[in-house]
């Protein structure tokens, strides 16, 4: 009877709940969105960094991470990758190498980045080959090359023409070759757009003379969330005197810190969101308190005690919350479902500043529950801290003074 | 059977007191229909807040069937008057969101009576009250007499001995005082339930089987 009073309550002045309930909403949906924007981008940011050059995880020669030398290298071995595989989350893994070196055409010479790698592993983790513009994806066998489409307008050079690299090679040998242009792809990271040459594996060994030689392993994973489950199970595996294993997050830590603090901003965001609504909140539930004193003199007049009192007060205000989170909930997971796939492509000055950060001017959303149970708790949370103070109002009524109010 | 003795009721004693019971002394006998009467603020409403316990005495006590009433925690008291004790306003003072019927079977509810019991006992309260074709009725589709009605109807819900009534016919034309006079002079009769009305009605002093007069917080007549 208690909760049906309390539903009945809620309609006495609809509009002002009404009001109530949609400034919740309103509250609920802009941080949502807001979440998800967010969880979003980091998400794209994660996928960038793993899938076009970083991997989700890496084995390496221990120290190599520390000290990126072009001698720090490890011996591929058919063992070695059957350990890796041998992991349930492991998807893939490819051999790389990646080196430093001048490109040099008649007129010009850039500093460029090397990396030797297996085309077909590359291509699975990060669908290289469809970032092609011009020209053929290599294979294991091309002793070609491919460049990024920054680099090749830099030099200005096309597909089919002579490109000389010139580095240090292994061990103090030199290294210089010449190299005919394959193909030519637009990095979405817009530095490796300006800098960066694809070869095989072997072409690299041997233009570095270390042959069979890797600087790293690069991981692909069925489900990113449990890279660091995997790579706990991994390290385990190899031999940790020898080799490390080191997923994207310590791979990129001023990422992980730029994410977490990025995050942190952004939940003061809706906590500031909430703390406004909260107000609002807070006035009418007091309002509604303070208006109704007679009747809660007369409650207790004919026998209700102040508990059951107080409890219609909470119920009505998780009414309030409850409609308002739920229509929120009803409302904005589809429109999450729907920018998730239909993610924004920005334009313009906007896009072109993303790209210079090193981003896909896309804007990305989540659609994921974990952004959006916290906001139903939160919010339901605001509500009980918003009826404290008219339950207590409540506790201090005289019945008398109430009554003769 | 109701023994006040040597009530006082001071209010405001710390700055300008105001003796609204001067030194009552009066049994009120089981099954009593008594009307206490007195110019505006003579303390009527005071003497029946503290004889249904919703006040406390400055000093003095009420032995209801020899037990102290006041002698209670808050709480304790909450309930005592759920069980024992029905109360009338001036204003009916119905639940807004209840239904005639919900009203009733609220203290009912209070007191966890079973639903097919609460159910049963509102019907036949507000058939005795007289309308029982309005249980689905919320109060404001109900005119003022038919209010105070249910309010009688809700006020006997928990089976009380005692009903105390303030000016329930203040807000009444003639006819509706009339027919409410007459079913609680029939309860009190046939339930033999006790009834103290304060009134300044001449209606209700006529209907009264006894009339207690106060004046300036005293009691100056007490006719049988
Ligand atoms: N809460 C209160 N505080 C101070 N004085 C009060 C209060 N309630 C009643 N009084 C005073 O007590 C006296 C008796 O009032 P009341 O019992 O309401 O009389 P009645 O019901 O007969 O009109 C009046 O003088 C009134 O002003
Ligand atoms: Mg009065």
């Amino acid at each position: 009877m208690i909760t049906k009073i309390a539903w009945r309550n809620l309609w006495r002045n609809k509009r002002r709940t009404i009001t109530s309930i949609s400034s919740i909403f309103f509250a609920v949906i802009l941080a949502i969105l807001m979440r998800s924007l967010q969880e979003g981008s980091y998400g794209q940011m994660i996928d960038t960094a793993a899938r076009f050059y970083l991997g989700y995880a890496q084995v390496h020669q221990n120290g190599f991470w520390e000290d990126k030398s072009i001698n720090n290298l490890m011996t591929d071995s058919e063992e070695k990758r059957k350990k890796i595989l041998s992991d349930q989350n492991i998807k893939g893994a490819f051999g790389r190498l990646e080196t430093y070196a001048m490109a040099a055409t008649d007129t010009l010479t850039k500093g460029v980045m090397i990396v030797g790698t297996e085309p077909e592993g590359e291509d699975q983790l990060s669908k290289l080959s469809l970032k092609m513009t011009k020209g053929k994806y290599l294979s294991s066998e091309s002793k070609n090359i491919i460049i990024g489409e920054g680099l090749a307008n830099y030099l200005g050079i096309n597909v089919n023409d002579t490109l000389a690299l010139l580095g240090q090679g292994y061990h103090g040998a030199s290294a210089a070759e010449l190299y005919k242009i394959q193909g030519i792809l637009k990095h979405p990271n817009p530095q490796m757009n300006n800098q960066v040459v694809y070869m095989s594996l072997p072409t690299v060994q041997y233009f570095v003379s270390a042959t069979n030689m890797l600087n790293s392993y690069i991981l692909n994973v069925h489900d990113n969330r449990l890279v660091d489950k995997t790579v706990e199970e991994l390290k385990t595996k190899l031999d940790l005197d020898t080799y490390e294993v080191m997923s994207w997050a310590e791979l990129s830590p001023e990422m992980v810190n730029l994410i977490n603090t990025d995050r942190e901003g952004g939940k003061l965001m809706t906590y500031i969101l909430y703390v406004v609504i909260a107000f609002g909140i807070f006035s009418t539930i007091l309002m509604m308190t303070i208006e109704r004193e007679r009747e809660f003199g007369i409650l207790i007049a004919v026998g209700m005690v102040r508990r059951k009192i107080y409890s219609m007060l909470l119920q009505e205000s998780l009414f309030i919350g409850m409609i308002g989170i739920a229509s929120s909930i009803i409302a904005g997971f589809p429109i999450l479902l729907y920018m998730e796939n239909h993610p924004i492509h920005l334009e313009g000055a906007q896009g072109e500043a993303m790209a210079k950060m090193g981003m896909e001017p896309i804007l990305r959303f989540t659609a994921s529950l974990d952004i959006i149970w916290p906001q139903a708790v939160l919010m339901a949370v605001i509500m009980v801290i918003c009826t404290i103070y008219p339950i207590i109002h409540v506790a201090r009524l005289k019945t008398v003074e109430a009554i003769h109010s | 059977m109701i023994e006040i003795k040597n009530l006082v009721k001071t209010y405001n004693a710390d700055t300008i007191p105001v003796q609204a019971l001067d030194h009552v002394e009066l049994k009120i006998e089981e099954g009593e229909f008594t009307a206490v009467v007195g110019p505006s603020g003579c303390g009527k409403t005071t003497f029946l807040n503290i004889l249904g316990g919703l006040d406390t005495p400055s000093s003095g006590s009420i032995l209801i069937d020899g037990t102290d009433l006041h002698n209670r925690s808050s709480a304790d008291m909450i309930t005592y008057r759920r069980d024992n004790i029905g109360f009338v306003f001036q204003d009916y003072s119905l639940m807004p969101v209840l239904t005639a019927e919900e009203n009733v079977e609220f203290i009912m509810e209070l007191q966890s009576r079973p639903k097919a019991e609460r159910a049963a006992r509102s019907k036949e309260l507000l058939e005795a009250v007289g309308i029982g074709d309005k249980g689905k009725q919320f109060p404001t589709k109900l005119s003022g007499g038919q209010q105070q009605r249910v309010a009688v109807a809700r006020a006997l819900a928990s089976k009380p001995k005692l009903i105390l009534a303030d000016e329930p016919t203040a807000n009444l034309d003639s006819k509706a005082t009339s027919d409410l006079l007459d079913i609680m002079r029939h309860l009190n009769e046939k339930e033999n339930i006790t009834f103290v009305i304060a009134t300044h009605d001449q209606r209700v002093m006529d209907r009264a089987k006894r009339v207690i007069k106060f004046d300036d917080g005293k009691i100056i007549d007490t006719q049988l």
